[in-house]
């Protein structure tokens, strides 16, 4: 039959087009550099750079179950309170409740309450929109200040600070803010990373990957094929909350100090890092390695905004214009791509 | 002036892909002209070039004997260009007359006059005999060929003097297409220009005056209908000769494998009972709005069932939603191939294996063998003919046949012993249809069974064993192989038998 007939790929024009519609986060990511190598002296240094990974590791990982929500087409706006509430978790079990002086197992008991409690808002927030029908927006809303609120009540509007006497908060605190003894790579970095390559393989080749994708597409047609679509709207949700849980214990690890406002308006940063990695707030289109590189874009415009000196203004207004060109290229290149 | 509209070497592709090949295409004022080729000749694209949807690659256009430059689609609304797509172009949350008058909605006036837009749209819906269409309804509430009527009254809304129809009668039934009929004909009496498109050729001979024949992208030339035949068409077409459309079986009828009994599921179903065996295949015939689609969904627990029992090999199963229906064996291909049969933003392959994923999983993380999971896709491919140069193309960018096919593989992927087909030759060429014919023989061999709905009376005729009739939502008849033929078709399902 002839159906299936290879045609030669065309060179030029229409290649290189795809190749820089695809790889367009990649190319940003290497202009940025080498602009910012030129503008400041500071910035190509092995100091600087580690700083960058060691402050964003936790929005890479925010990032990768934030991506998992966009991808079903949903979004998480309490990401930010539940950062609050775990590192606040974290900091008055190793505290009052006196977990820190227990080495090792202090430290993993406090980590694992935190993810549960993470796992607990997640779970909620996914009840309500899979299994109650209700728009992801509003539910993750409601929840977002639910959370801010029992941050106030759990910390009595007051900081709870480490304790460096404290064996496990030690330990803690040693893992979020050093390296390792060789390179002085960030710990933090290093669980990122891990953390990408393995939903980045999750995404790509398991069942649950590809019908959080189907389900993001086309819910209607994902049910109508046999496929339990609430279950796949579900789950993201959980993740999300358990990627926002790690980012409080490591942001308050890093900080030695869990405060009221901790994490508030992360979220934004974060979706705005997994647009600029071209996810879609549509669902079904997005990947976490370019998510993950999107909110390193966005770290080092901070990055060099601040290696600058400007001010948090202008800085706020330059990183607003960028989200939108990202999004408008994105949008603009779909659309060519899709009428031609 | 002799042509009402010129198009001049039009030419197209995408990509790698020449759709559109220097084609030259004219009709007459006051004629219709049907055009017609198989799937992906390029049909659609010419008419979405008419309509600015996209815009050629080089060519021209002439309108009334003046160049049109056609940018956008604004531009051909102003020049009196009316195009219904094959894919819908329906806001499915609003109602029918906001639909109706979409680009228009204040109806000529400064603001929305909601009383008069509601007039206009019953009005128009009047025109069609389709009076029984509640204006004020959200048009999601309605079935496909529903929306189709809609989308056809939204192209006559405005006043136009080249209407252009894709595949209007994909999912009508005779009698709503006796109805377009009369309406193409006084439109086409006041000189209104009409290009026709079909792969239905009795219709084709029925309603056009001329016919122009795409292949492959290019143009193969026009013809008067008064002096052609279905033979010579299809050679034009196809580029061979096709001669039993409906490819004969030699299949054992068996046992029952499927029983519905005293079904009832809202105003569309009621007391439905029949039973299909292993290698039948059952028709369900009817007019529009029937309730044929309904029972299909009600079988398949997408509906809720009020009372009603159905036997699977004889067992009571229940099924409450379609994960279970496809566990218990039984499939079903959706007509809406745009919302509930394809997932149009992903690639032709992770259609292709939706369904049936689990075929390609493994292990702790059910992980998929990508190489399997290629491999069958490709011959699934290969065996439908399905135009295209690469299955990790999105399914949207194939011609609406070619997306048929897709959603066919994607329900066989399951290997089901009841599959429920509505509409499976939407939109799909002669070429194909025997195709997929063959197709459907082939399951019947492996002692599957088939419940057919469909409105396309010709494939009733040709390849059920027996058909079930249905009127109002309830069976109005059942014919046997020797019974059935037009007369008895259709009075069954206007019920005057
Ligand atoms: N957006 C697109 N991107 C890539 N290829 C496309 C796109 N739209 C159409 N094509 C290709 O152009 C060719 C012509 O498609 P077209 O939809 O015009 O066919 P058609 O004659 O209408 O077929 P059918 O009878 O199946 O509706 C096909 O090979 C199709 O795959
Ligand atoms: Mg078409």
């Amino acid at each position: 039959m002839k159906s299936y007939k290879k045609i030669p790929k065309l060179i030029g024009n229409m290649e290189m087009r795809e190749w820089i519609l695809k790889n367009r986060v990649i190319i940003v990511l290497v202009f940025l550099v080498i602009v910012s190598t030129i503008m400041s002296p500071h910035f190509l240094t092995i100091t600087n750079l580690f700083n960058i990974l060691r402050q964003y590791s936790l929005y890479i990982l925010m990032a990768i179950g934030m991506l998992f929500v966009l991808l079903t087409g949903g979004i998480d706006l309490s990401q930010g309170s539940i950062v609050g509430i775990c590192g606040l978790t974290l900091a008055i079990t190793q505290t009052s409740w006196g977990w820190g002086e227990q080495n090792g197992l202090g430290l993993l008991m406090s980590i694992l309450l935190c993810v549960a409690v993470g796992m607990t808002f997640g779970a909620f927030n996914g009840l309500l929109i899979a299994y109650g029908n209700m728009l992801p927006f509003i539910v993750t809303l409601a929840t977002s200040t639910v959370g801010r609120g029992i941050c106030y009540l759990l910390s009595n509007s007051r900081p709870v600070r480490l304790m460096k006497t404290n064996n496990s908060s030690k330990l803690l605190m040693h893992i979020a803010s050093k390296g390792d003894p060789v390179l002085g790579f960030p710990y933090g970095a290093t669980v990122a990373i891990v953390f990408v390559l393995i939903f980045a393989w999750i995404l790509k080749y398991t069942k649950y990957g590809r019908m959080t994708i189907a389900t993001g597409s086309n819910s209607s047609a994902v049910r109508f094929a046999g496929i339990d679509v609430k279950k796949y709207t579900f789950y993201p949700y959980v993740l999300s909350g358990v990627f926002a849980a790690l980012a409080g214990i490591i942001l308050t690890g890093r900080t030695a100090n869990a405060t009221v406002d901790a994490g508030t308006g992360y979220e934004f940063d974060v979706i705005a890092g997994c647009i600029i990695g071209g996810a879609s707030l549509n669902g079904g289109r997005g990947s976490v390695l370019y998510s993950a590189i999107g909110m390193l874009t966005l770290a080092l415009i901070t990055n060099i905004l601040n290696l600058l000196s400007l001010g948090a203004a202008p800085q706020q207004i330059i990183k607003g214009i960028i989200i939108l060109v990202a999004v408008f290229m994105s949008d603009s290149l779909k659309k060519k791509n899709a009428t031609e | 002036m002799e042509n009402r509209l010129e198009m001049k070497g039009i030419t197209k592709s995408f990509g790698g892909v020449h759709a559109l090949t220097s084609v030259n295409f004219s009709v007459r004022p006051g004629e219709i002209h049907a055009l017609i080729g198989e799937n992906g000749a390029g049909k659609s694209t010419l008419m979405r070039i008419l309509s600015g949807a996209c815009n050629s690659d080089c060519g021209e256009i002439v309108i009334n004997g003046r160049p049109a430059s056609i940018k956008s689609p604004m531009d051909s609304v102003k020049l009196g260009v009316a195009v219904i797509y094959q894919e819908y172009a329906l806001a499915t949350d609003l109602t029918v007359a906001e639909n109706i008058f979409l680009d228009n909605i204040t109806t000529g006036g400064k603001i929305v006059n909601w009383k008069r837009l509601e007039r206009k749209a019953q009005e128009l819906l009047a025109k069609l005999n389709f009076s029984d269409i509640d204006v004020n309804a959200k048009v999601s509430d309605f079935s496909m060929a529903y929306q189709q009527v809609v989308e056809i009254c939204k192209g006559l809304s405005k006043d136009i003097s080249i209407l252009a129809l894709d595949e209007p009668t994909a999912l009508l039934s005779n009698k709503e297409v006796d109805k377009l009929f009369e309406l193409l004909i006084t439109l086409k009496d006041r000189g209104v220009s009409i290009i026709y498109i079909s792969h239905r050729l009795e219709e084709i001979f029925q309603i056009s005056d001329r016919i122009s024949v795409l292949k492959d992208g290019c143009f193969v030339g026009t013809v008067d209908t008064a002096d052609t035949d279905k033979q010579s068409l299809v050679g034009m077409m196809v580029g061979r000769n096709l001669n039993d459309y409906y490819p004969k079986r030699e299949v054992k009828i068996g046992d029952v494998i499927f029983e519905v009994n005293n079904l009832n599921s809202g105003k569309e179903t009621k007391n439905v009972s029949f039973n299909i065996r292993s290698g039948e295949i059952l028709g369900l015939y009817g007019l529009v709005g029937s309730g044929r689609t309904e029972t299909a969904l009600a079988i398949f627990g997408l509906r809720s069932i009020s009372s009603g029992e159905i036997f699977l090999e004889g067992k009571k199963v229940e099924i409450k939603n379609p994960k279970e229906a496809f566990r218990h064996g039984i499939g079903y291909l959706s007509e809406d191939r745009k919302h509930t049969g394809l997932l149009l933003d992903m690639s032709i392959k992770h259609n292709i294996t939706l369904s049936a994923i689990d075929k390609f999983t493994s292990g702790l993380f059910s992980s998929i063998n990508l190489k399997e999971e290629n491999n069958y896709a490709l011959g699934e491919v290969e065996k439908l003919a399905i135009h295209t140069n690469n299955i990790n193309n999105l399914t949207s960018s194939l011609s609406g046949g070619n997306q048929q096919k897709v959603a066919i593989a994607k329900v066989l992927a399951p290997k089901c012993k009841v599959i429920i087909m509505d509409e499976p030759t939407r939109g799909v060429d002669v070429g194909s249809k025997r195709e997929i014919y063959h197709i459907m023989n082939m399951l019947l061999e492996r002692g599957c069974a088939i419940l057919m709905i469909s409105s396309e009376m010709e494939e009733i005729i040709g390849m059920c064993d027996r058909v079930l009739v249905m009127h109002e939502g309830t069976i109005n008849g059942e014919l046997d192989k020797s019974e059935i033929n037009e007369t008895r078709l259709i009075s069954l399902a206007m019920e005057v038998d």
